[in-house]
């Protein structure tokens, strides 16, 4: 998936305020997208059994009316594990571009703002960090402070700053350069306000868009890290452990486990994707 | 003659590109006294606008500068952080030519109007006070309502008396105007105009006024300073400059004006208009002078008092009232 969204941003009239028209698309994805975040929080309403209550008697049961999608091959209702594993699947990904975003917005336009030797070795570390898959950065960390949900957030925020920064950078340079800057700079307005209330929310439509085009990925890859057995440890409810944990039942004959987990993290990519295509097309259709 | 508030002298801007230094300015030198309204007249790219963003010290970050400017006695070009804050904040006001592009799109109009005032540390009601007050000046009556409104639903000549409003906020002394009815239409430029000089006069501010309409200089500047490819070739009372103009130059481009009722073809200055870093080391209109001679092209000639005028030309006394452009067109004129 191309998270690189050529996006370009300029003056955008507020959104929803008048003339531009929501984007009833747009609206349905989010409202998908927050009922799974609903349905995560509210796991101990949604799902029927405890997600690590198992019955090694009913091992690798076909779904019923009490297991809406069977069991694993140690007894635990796939469902019920499936629906609290989305808590750790989603705020995995959720921790990541938030502190991502955070500091590859800050870095971004402080260097454009800044310029100079700082933007300089801003623009050559972001480059830098752009060359090394995520993936490995994750496993280097894990190496070092130990498996769990920390050490894989902390390297793939790294590993995805520059996803953030290095598109904005460009975008907000030429935004930088545009009148309405000069004549907050004129009006003796500082550098920190004018960046913070003025050049950021000119380019808010497109970090909105290369935010959530990332936060897929990031889920991908949390998932991946978890399957390798770098991120939260079984028992743990996790789609990346299920899908590897159902590995065995898989080639017994009972492929629920790992499908059904699998399906969960494939459709909230891709609904998370089609949302942020959509975005990326409303911050290009501004500029 | 009362000490000038703005004084530039010899100015000079080159902006490196692609390895050479390229020069956008020669040497400009001209003076501004308090309440002085002096107009800066030129076609496009001769460096009008860029001699007011080296006013503001909003030059490429690459540009280098030599001369000075000086503002109320302080050197503009050398001003440390704050001084230069303190100066863009409260010493002048700026007037873009499109208010569309120098206002925030996304956030209101009052934002735009009050960003100079809150920054300088007024109370926020206060300042909005003020703020009607000032559109009310400039002819708008529904301040408040206009103040919540976005750039996007006003008219253009209703935004620029936003940035005029936004510009006289914190009391500068001196208004850089840089062509501020050129995007606007022809009676909404007779409105905007009639405020601006009407305001200026009642605060009595300075203003460098920058557009390509001699006509409307000539109107509504006290000076007019001519510049081409980077250079000011003559600068003289506005009356004078439009009536009797002395550099080739000045002469060529008030022919170049087309005339109402008259249906003959608009005569222009033959060759085209040179940049200045593609000027030669002489005079940098020699290409395009019918006058001009060897010295012309091999000797810049200075700024000189001609006739209570400061003109750039060697020949100044001589062509006085003489300059003829040859007509590349047969039956022209």
């Amino acid at each position: 998936m191309s998270i690189a969204a050529a996006a370009l941003v300029t003056v955008e009239p507020p959104a929803g305020r008048d003339g531009r028209r929501a984007d009833p698309a747009l609206i349905g994805l989010a409202a998908v997208l927050t009922a799974l975040v609903l349905a995560a929080i509210a796991a101990p309403l949604i799902a029927t059994q405890a997600p690590d209550a198992g019955n090694i008697l009913a091992a690798n049961a076909p779904p019923s009316a009490a297991h809406l999608l069977g069991t694993d091959a140690l007894g635990r209702d796939i469902f019920s594990r499936l629906v609290y594993g989305a808590r750790l699947s989603l705020l995995g990904p959720t921790l990541i571009i938030v502190i991502a975003t955070t500091v590859g917005v800050t870095l971004a336009i402080s260097a454009v703002w800044v310029g100079g030797w700082y933007d300089l070795v801003v623009g050559r570390v972001l480059d830098l960090l752009f060359a090394i898959p995520g993936l490995l950065v994750a496993i280097i960390a894990v190496a070092v402070l130990g498996t769990g949900l920390t050490a894989p957030v902390i390297a793939l925020s790294i590993a995805y700053t520059p996803y953030i920064a290095r598109v904005l950078r460009s975008v907000a340079l030429r935004e930088r350069h545009l009148g309405y800057i000069e004549s907050c700079q004129l009006a003796g307005a500082s550098g920190a306000a004018i960046c913070v209330r003025h050049l950021l929310p000119n380019v808010m439509p497109l970090i909105r868009a290369q935010a959530t085009l990332a936060f897929g990925a990031a889920l991908v890859d949390l998932a991946a890290v978890s399957y390798l057995g770098l991120g939260v440890q079984p028992p743990t409810a996790e789609w990346g452990i299920m899908v590897s944990d159902g590995q065995s039942s898989l080639l017994n004959g009972y492929p629920l486990e790992s499908i059904s987990a699998g399906a969960m993290i494939v459709v909230v990519v891709v609904l998370v994707n089609l949302a942020g295509e959509r975005l990326a097309a409303r911050a290009e259709a501004a500029g | 003659m009362s000490r000038a508030l703005l004084d530039v002298d010899r100015l000079q801007v080159r902006i490196p590109a692609a390895g050479r230094s390229r020069t956008v300015i020669h040497d400009a030198t001209f003076s501004i006294a308090s309440g002085e309204s002096v107009g800066l007249v030129g076609e496009s790219g001769s460096g009008k606008s860029m001699t007011a963003r080296a006013i503001m010290r909003l030059l490429p970050s690459r540009a280098v500068t030599a001369g000075s400017i000086a503002f109320d006695g302080q050197p503009v070009l050398t001003m440390g952080r704050a001084a230069l804050r303190a100066f863009r904040a409260s010493g002048i006001g700026m007037i873009y030519q499109d208010p569309r592009a120098h206002i925030n799109p996304v956030r209101t109009n009052g934002d735009f109007v009050l960003e100079g005032m809150l920054a300088a540390g007024l109370g926020r009601g206060a300042a909005e006070e003020r703020a009607l007050d000032l559109l009310r000046a400039v002819g708008i009556g529904d301040g408040a309502r206009r103040l919540r409104q976005y750039p996007h639903q006003l008219s253009g000549g209703l935004l620029q008396r936003m940035m005029i409003a936004a510009a006289l906020s914190t009391g500068p002394r001196l208004l850089l105007a840089d062509e501020p009815t050129t995007a606007l239409d022809v009676t909404t430029q007779e409105e905007v105009m009639a405020i601006l000089d009407e305001l200026r006069a009642e605060r009595g501010l300075a203003m460098l006024f920058i557009t390509h309409d001699l006509d409307l200089a000539s109107a509504v500047t006290d000076r007019m300073a001519v510049m081409y490819a980077g250079m000011i070739v003559e600068i003289g009372t506005s009356a004078g400059v439009h009536a009797d103009a002395l550099h080739p130059y000045t002469v060529g481009l008030l022919g170049s004006r087309p005339a109402i009722g008259s249906r003959a073809r608009i005569r222009t200055i033959p060759g085209r208009p040179v940049s200045a870093f593609e000027a030669g080391p002489g005079c940098v209109f020699a290409g395009r002078c019918p006058h001009a001679t060897d010295i012309c092209a091999a000797q810049r000639p200075e700024l000189r008092p001609v006739g209570g005028r400061l003109v750039a030309c060697h020949f100044a006394e001589e062509l006085k009232g003489k300059v003829r452009f040859g007509d590349a067109r047969a039956g022209d004129a």
